[in-house]
């Protein structure tokens, strides 16, 4: 599946829009230093962290997005860093816990 | 000039309760330090009695301060010259605290004293909680006082810079990085946290034997917090 798939079937808000990458899997984690340890590239990662090292974090390990959970908003300094990297950054109202469930329901399991 | 700038007191919900500014600064003074740091998490109720103390107490300075919960849970120890400074900066932190109230069975009390070692009131807020404060609002905040910012032990799993944020972050101005008593070998931090960033050593103590256990040695013109800030940047 896809960025942009995902986005459509989760009703995902896009607050960066970049690439339409191909999904190699999903984490969820607020702790940044958590992420940078177990995930590899094409990645989607699940997280209320809107500190702006998220697009940090998602360039070196090439996440292919990182979804905002609980209806959080970055600040504008970090949708402009997401914009400036070619990173997907969106936003869900659902929970990391719910969006979780939804796309493991989705097929995405690892 | 010796300076622990990271001592928790009897405020702090993981403080001892034998930990009164009075007694804190008897410690010091037996351990050698010059100046010494209050740094309760979350709030800086203790501070005036701190001052009070330290005036009586002639070749020991303090500075005043709180260890803050950031937003991103992130630990910063912001510190001030003066007392108002930081009691002023300690009543906006308070109102950036979750509306709970502390449960002392849990977390343990939160007792405001005196100089004299009297408790004068209790803190009922949640001082364990994080802040809604980001590290960045917290660095303007904290600089706009004339203050410094010191990420508190940037080496923990838990509540520190790298823990939370993977990268030392781009987007506020730290003044310096303190390791916890748990590094022995430098050589990996000193790698991660920018050049110039200085590195610090305090005793983050939470109990009267553990004041002076890690200390910085600067030379300063003068105790006064202006001749720390300068003395700190040739770290």
């Amino acid at each position: 599946m896809t960025v942009f798939k995902l986005s459509e079937k989760l009703n995902l808000t896009f607050l960066n829009k970049a690439d339409n990458i191909e999904i190699t899997g999903a984490f969820a984690s607020d702790l940044l230093s958590d992420v940078v340890g177990n995930t590899s590239e094409g990645n989607v990662l699940l997280s209320v962290q809107v500190h702006k090292n998220i697009v940090a974090v998602a360039s070196l390990v090439g996440l292919a997005a990182v979804i905002i959970t609980s209806g959080r908003t970055p600040d504008q300094s970090v949708i402009d860093a997401a914009n400036g990297n070619g990173l997907n950054l969106l936003s869900s109202e659902d929970s990391t816990f719910t969006l979780s469930g939804k796309m493991y329901e989705l097929g995405l399991r690892d | 000039m010796h300076l622990d700038l990271q001592i928790h007191s009897c405020l702090s919900p993981c403080g001892a309760l034998e930990c009164s500014p009075k007694k804190i600064a008897l410690a010091a003074i037996n351990k050698g330090m010059d100046i010494i740091a209050l740094t309760d998490h979350n709030t800086t109720g203790n501070c005036p009695a701190m001052f009070d103390v330290v005036k009586e107490i002639p070749g020991l300075t303090a500075y005043f301060g709180t260890e803050v919960t950031s937003s991103e849970e992130i630990h910063l120890i912001c510190l001030f010259g003066d007392v108002d400074s930081a009691v002023e900066f300690g009543e906006f932190v308070k109102s950036h605290l979750p509306n709970k109230k502390n449960n002392p069975d849990y977390f343990g009390d939160q007792p405001i004293v005196d100089a004299n070692e009297n408790i004068i009131d209790f803190e009922n807020a949640l001082l364990i909680g994080s802040t809604d404060l980001s590290i960045s609002s917290i660095t303007e905040k904290v600089h706009s006082k004339n203050g410094i910012v010191i990420a508190s032990h940037v080496d923990r799993p838990i509540n520190s810079i790298f823990a939370q944020l993977g990268l030392w972050p781009d987007d506020a101005v730290i003044d310096a990085a303190d390791l916890s008593i748990n590094v022995t070998d430098e050589t990996k931090w000193k790698m991660l946290i920018p050049d110039n960033i200085p590195i610090v050593r305090t005793s983050d103590a939470h109990f009267l034997e553990d004041i002076g256990r890690q200390y910085i040695t600067l030379e300063m013109n003068s105790p006064k917090f202006e001749d720390f800030k300068k003395a700190l940047q040739q770290l």
